[in-house]
């Protein structure tokens, strides 16, 4: 076990070296000169080399990929260009944005589309089989801006039950008002639901097929009985690998469902980086989501592994 | 030009298979409707994409009527030419973009997988890294990367826009054919067949492409569907978030989000994209299914 | 028929969770009335230094916490602020301004003569645009610590219209000038207590405002919303009470919802196309001319507008103006006559031009998409590049040879001044003509109305025969509003003031 898991985290170390690599030098090719771009019309020559010099611009690129990397380590990610202020100061509200977010989906979203797929697993071939099986096809099929902008027209634009922005007002948090949550969110786990239900009903049908099932039913236990002891617990096994494997996706989807909603998270820092090319706060969070792409898969193996002794057991 | 033929064969095959279930009987017709869209659509609309209606007092952002079936938009453009002429690009360019990224991922991940050692090492820590992107972070990166520069040479210039779609969609594929290729790879290698071909001294590329490939098709007809999904889903969301095409083009994902601004009192603006975009992609996922179901191959959700 | 038991249990859950939802949408639908003002804008960010200001909310902000000497009111009348009462003397060469004592900066110093010095000769140090408007004093005089006297050695009549510009909001002369572009420190009615760049600002009323009651409010959060719709349906919703300024495609819906409302600003605000004249093929006068020519006034003001607003010839004076001259008009939309024109300029198999533009204020983008459409058939292939509205006034305006623009409305003087004089700092064209530059310096002189009509009727003939903008269209200035929100007035350059707003 430990020994896998010191293999595990060398190979994201390795990879997250690659990454952080990769990303120096995209960065490094993205169009446009910084110290031009910062200065504008004021752009002097003098004022210029002032500001490379500044940014350390005038150094080789590996000496500033190296100094880069050592700050980041230290936990130093430099400053934003356009907001002028260390990353680190910007960040971390908007990840907390993103988390709760993340967490609010998982939590209207995975009890639902658990006890969906479970329901359509044990009758396979009913009616209500089918509308599952649709609606985790139609689910995987919609974009998440088709989502949004579709509960945008029902739920905002017409019922008026929902507010349509999701910006958050000054000095409070998400929590304050929960409301704002709920569109982004049901768009957010459109997907995923679907995955979830679809993943869940696949097993539960290989599971109810399962001798030991069989013999359950067979023994005459009530069905309750034997879907929560014996078939759930193993459905729910490659769910919960989903549910880590996708939270790296996930960070995908908030690109699309926070600018739809204006709601002020990671994914819309993320694209604003990218527009008004931000290249340190890019660099930070395109290492930051990697490292979470790569930790969530690594609690997905952890997790499927302990989790793995109840299937003998049961 | 032999394993050209046995390719064609097989993929006729495999679509006749694919028709005899259910999501594909379904699924393959949404499609061939698309496809006969994006090859026609733009000579069967009524009106031109781009065109205005005049005069425009009249024809501004008119609800649905006989004349025009699903309304207009705020230039008095007629939305269901826009939405039928916008599948050809889209389709056209998706298509391009995921066969790109599976011959290259189909080949990296078969030379590397048969390679082994330090290459595939290498190699395959490099798609660990780009899969550490979601695939839209990784889409926008390229396009962030690539947009905003002219073309090499001249004759490209016109569709350049397009090929950088083309290209961005390729990399975002890439990584994680090769893998799924790398795997199979990994164990046919080790069977009968692939040791007397070696035995009997023929080349590794010979191995490749006449003992090795033909046994992966059934896990690229997969791959290649669930991609082709993928490769709308990020094109779409691409032009929706305004990286993509440029307007006036009719594009689903950017006709999309121009109608958000009238969602209060012109919403018709805004469900023929999104139909549009929901029945083509439903049309994927339901033959992607049923390739899977014809492959005999476990039916795992792949991401 | 356990089983049974157990969907309906699940049912019960389903139907929890839906119920949870609604509760939460029930809750908080109320929070109006509170004091605190919070207006809805695009996110377009640059810098707050006065002098340099540039995109909406960075001026607003500044409007909100700094003052200007004299501000001119929405019905055009004049409001001493800093100055209490101003003088020229008799051939309007030298004026005099009398400064409001006992007024505190944000930072506790004191408002003096100083100041109003500083402000005014950093603003020609920096270029500022209004630097290109306002003529520069010969000197500026302190003549005791609330006398100042601007001193020009020629007549200048128009000193007043650059006094009461948002680029002459009065800084402090005690403050390193680097400061300025991300902290405010003005004698305003408000005070900035959070920036949160892309997202919002807040402030809070300045309780030692020398403006006795005023402001109105306790509180002001402008919040930086991307998209149109997010603000027009933020508005509805009420999680803002002010649009500003209001997009046109979102006009409808503000009017039709029974609690926003919608007031239209009279402006001589434009949209208009910027052609770098130094750049080919822009250089080329015919080419500009064909381009003249294929513009679609009618099709833009109905496309992009909505028939809101009214069509512009080329220049920035408004047809209500009395020195609008109607004997200079471009031609009306000819494409035959533009593919001429294109042949004539060597471009006989049409042109390719890239036009760039951006969501940011203003219909700009629906404007070049019906200027494409309809400058087609001249033979002109327009390729519409959209690029992202945060910064699209410092990378993209007057750094690409084609572009779209949008203006507030100034009076003609400093309309053609802005913009039109070899070197203005906002001069998006480029463009250089000694008979212009001429021209705006004998109107600085010109008191009289036959004089100017006569300045300005030339001015006006040169600006359309040589094309070096294309404005098609003015545009309305509106602001969306919640029904409670009282005294909030566009002013007639396109900004607002916030001094009398209140809540009723």
């Amino acid at each position: 076990m430990l020994r896998f898991l010191i293999a595990r985290l060398s190979t994201i170390g390795v990879t997250l070296l690659v990454v952080s690599g990769a990303i120096f030098v995209v960065t490094e090719i993205l169009p446009g000169d910084v110290a031009q771009m910062m200065l504008k019309k004021e752009a002097t020559e003098e004022r210029l080399a002032a500001l490379r010099a500044e940014l350390n611009l005038d150094r080789p690129a590996h000496v500033r990929y190296l100094s880069w990397i050592g700050g980041v380590v230290r936990g130093d990610f430099g400053d934003s260009y356009v907001q002028k202020r260390p990353i680190s100061e910007i960040v971390p509200r908007r990840i907390a944005h993103s988390l709760v977010l993340a967490l609010f989906a998982l939590v209207l979203g995975v009890p639902v589309a658990v006890a969906a797929g479970v329901w359509a697993g044990v009758r396979p071939d009913t009616l209500w089989d089918r509308v599952v099986s649709t609606v985790g096809l139609v689910g995987i099929s919609l974009p998440e801006f088709v989502t949004g902008v579709m509960l945008m027209l029902v739920l905002a634009s017409t019922l008026h039950w929902l507010p349509p922005s999701s910006h958050i007002l000054a000095g409070t948090t998400p929590w304050t008002r929960p409301e704002i949550l709920v569109m982004p969110a049901l768009t957010l786990m459109g997907v995923l639901f679907a995955y979830i239900m679809r993943m869940t009903r696949a097993n539960v049908m290989e599971v109810m097929q399962t001798p030991y099932v069989r013999t359950a039913v067979l023994k005459g236990l009530p069905m309750r009985r034997v879907i929560l002891r014996h078939v759930l617990p193993n459905a729910m096994l490659p769910t919960i690998t989903i549910i880590a494997t996708n939270f790296g996706w996930m960070l995908g989807g908030l690109i699309i469902v926070e600018n739809v909603f204006s709601y002020p998270g990671l994914g819309q820092l993320l694209l604003r980086s990218i527009q008004t090319r931000d290249v340190p706060l890019l660099e930070a969070l395109s290492l930051l989501i990697a490292a979470t792409y790569a930790f969530s898969n690594l609690v997905a193996d952890l997790a499927y592994t302990a989790l793995n002794p109840r299937i003998r057991y049961a | 030009m032999g394993a050209l033929a046995l390719v064609v064969q097989r993929i006729a095959n495999a679509l006749r298979l694919v028709l005899r279930t259910p999501s594909g009987r379904i699924g393959l017709p949404i499609l061939l409707v698309h496809f006969i869209l994006a090859t026609i659509g733009p000579w069967l609309a009524p009106y031109s994409a781009t065109e205005f209606q005049q005069p425009l007092v009249e024809t501004q952002l008119q609800p649905p009527s006989w004349e025009f079936l699903f309304g207009t938009d705020q230039f008095g453009r007629d939305i269901l030419s826009r939405v039928m002429s916008g599948a050809t690009t889209l389709i056209a360019v998706s298509v391009s973009g995921a066969a790109l990224g599976i011959a290259l991922g189909a080949a990296i991940g078969m030379s590397s997988g048969y390679r082994g050692g330090r290459i595939d090492e290498i190699v395959m820590r490099v798609m660990d890294g780009l899969m550490s992107f979601p695939s839209l972070l990784l889409a926008l990166l390229v396009m962030a990367m690539l947009g905003n520069r002219p073309a090499p040479i001249e004759a490209l210039q016109s569709n350049w826009q397009n090929i950088l779609i083309v290209i961005t969609i390729g990399v975002v594929t890439l990584p994680r054919v090769a893998r799924v290729i790398r795997s199979v790879t990994l164990s046919l290698k080790t069977l009968e067949f692939v040791q007397s071909a070696r035995l009997r001294g023929e080349g590794s590329a010979y191995i490749i492409f006449r003992e090795i490939l033909p046994n992966t098709l059934p896990v690229l007809g997969v791959e290649a569907s669930v991609r082709l999904s993928y490769a709308i889903l990020t094109i779409s969301s691409l032009g929706f978030l305004g990286l993509g095409v440029q307007p006036p083009s009719p594009d689903w994902g950017l006709m999309l989000a121009q109608s958000r601004q009238f969602l209060g009192h012109a919403p018709w603006v805004a469900m023929a994209p999104a139909g549009a975009i929901a029945s083509l992609v439903v049309g994927v996922n339901l033959v992607s299914d049923g390739v899977k179901q014809a492959s005999g191959l476990p039916q795992e959700a792949t991401t | 028929m356990r089983l049974m038991n157990g969907s309906a249990r699940l049912l019960m859950m389903i139907a929890l969770v839906a119920a949870m939802g609604m509760l939460i949408a029930a809750c908080g639908s109320d929070d109006e009335a509170s004091g605190t003002l919070r207006i809805g804008m695009v996110a377009d960010y640059d810098t707050l230094d006065p002098p340099k200001l540039l995109g909406l909310p960075g001026t607003i902000t500044v409007e909100a916490t700094y003052d200007v000497l004299v501000m001119r009111n929405p019905d055009l009348t004049l409001q001493p602020m800093l100055a209490t009462s101003w003088e020229p003397n008799a051939d309007a060469s030298e004026w005099t301004f009398k400064l409001r004592e006992g007024v505190k900066f944000a930072h506790g110093k004191e408002f003096t003569a100083e100041d109003v010095i500083f402000t005014f000769n950093r603003m020609f140090e920096v270029d500022s645009p209004l630097a290109s408007v306002m003529a520069k004093p010969t000197d500026i005089v302190a003549v005791d610590d609330y006398t100042v006297r601007f001193e020009f050695g020629t007549p200048n009549v128009v000193l007043l219209d650059s006094i009461v510009k948002y680029h002459a909001h009065i800084t402090p002369s005690d403050v390193d000038p680097a400061r300025f572009a991300l902290e405010t420190f003005g004698t305003g009615p408000f005070r900035m207590t959070e920036l949160v760049i892309g997202e919002r600002a807040v402030f809070e009323r300045n309780e030692d405002y020398w403006w006795e009651g005023h402001p109105l409010v306790d509180k002001m959060e402008y919040i930086f919303l991307t998209s149109p719709e997010a603000r027009a349906e933020a508005l509805k919703a009420g999680t803002i009470d002010v649009i500003f300024d209001l997009d046109i495609a979102s006009i409808q819906t503000i009017e039709d919802h029974p609690d926003t409302k919608v007031i239209v600003a009279p402006s001589g605000s434009y949209m208009n196309l910027a052609m770098d004249v130094r750049v080919a093929p822009f250089d080329n006068i015919l080419v500009r001319k064909a381009l003249q020519a294929a513009t679609d006034r009618e099709a833009i003001l109905q496309g992009a507008q909505f028939g809101r607003g009214g069509i512009a010839y080329d220049h920035p004076i408004t047809p209500s103006d009395p020195v609008f001259n109607d004997a200079c008009l471009p031609p009306d939309y000819d494409p035959e006559l533009a593919k001429r024109l294109l042949a004539e300029a060597g471009y006989p198999d049409g042109i390719d031009v890239t036009l760039y533009t951006a969501t940011a204020g203003a219909a700009m983008v629906e404007m070049a998409t019906v200027f494409k459409e309809r400058a087609a058939p001249a033979g002109i292939n327009v390729e519409i590049v959209v690029v992202t509205e945060e910064n699209y006034w410092a990378d993209t305006w007057m750094q690409k040879p084609f572009t779209t623009v949008w203006w507030g409305g100034r009076p003609p003087y400093e309309g053609i001044s802005v913009v039109y004089p070899t070197g203005a700092a906002w001069g998006e064209s480029f463009y250089s003509n000694a008979r212009v530059d001429e021209l705006l310096d004998i109107a600085l002189g010109q008191g009289e109305l036959a004089d100017q009509i006569e300045t300005f009727g030339e001015l006006q003939c040169i600006i359309v025969d040589e094309v070096p903008r294309i404005i098609p269209v003015f545009r309305p200035v509106s602001l969306g509003m919640r029904n409670n929100v009282q005294g909030m007035e566009p002013l007639w350059d396109g900004t607002m003031s916030v001094h009398r707003v209140y809540f009723e």
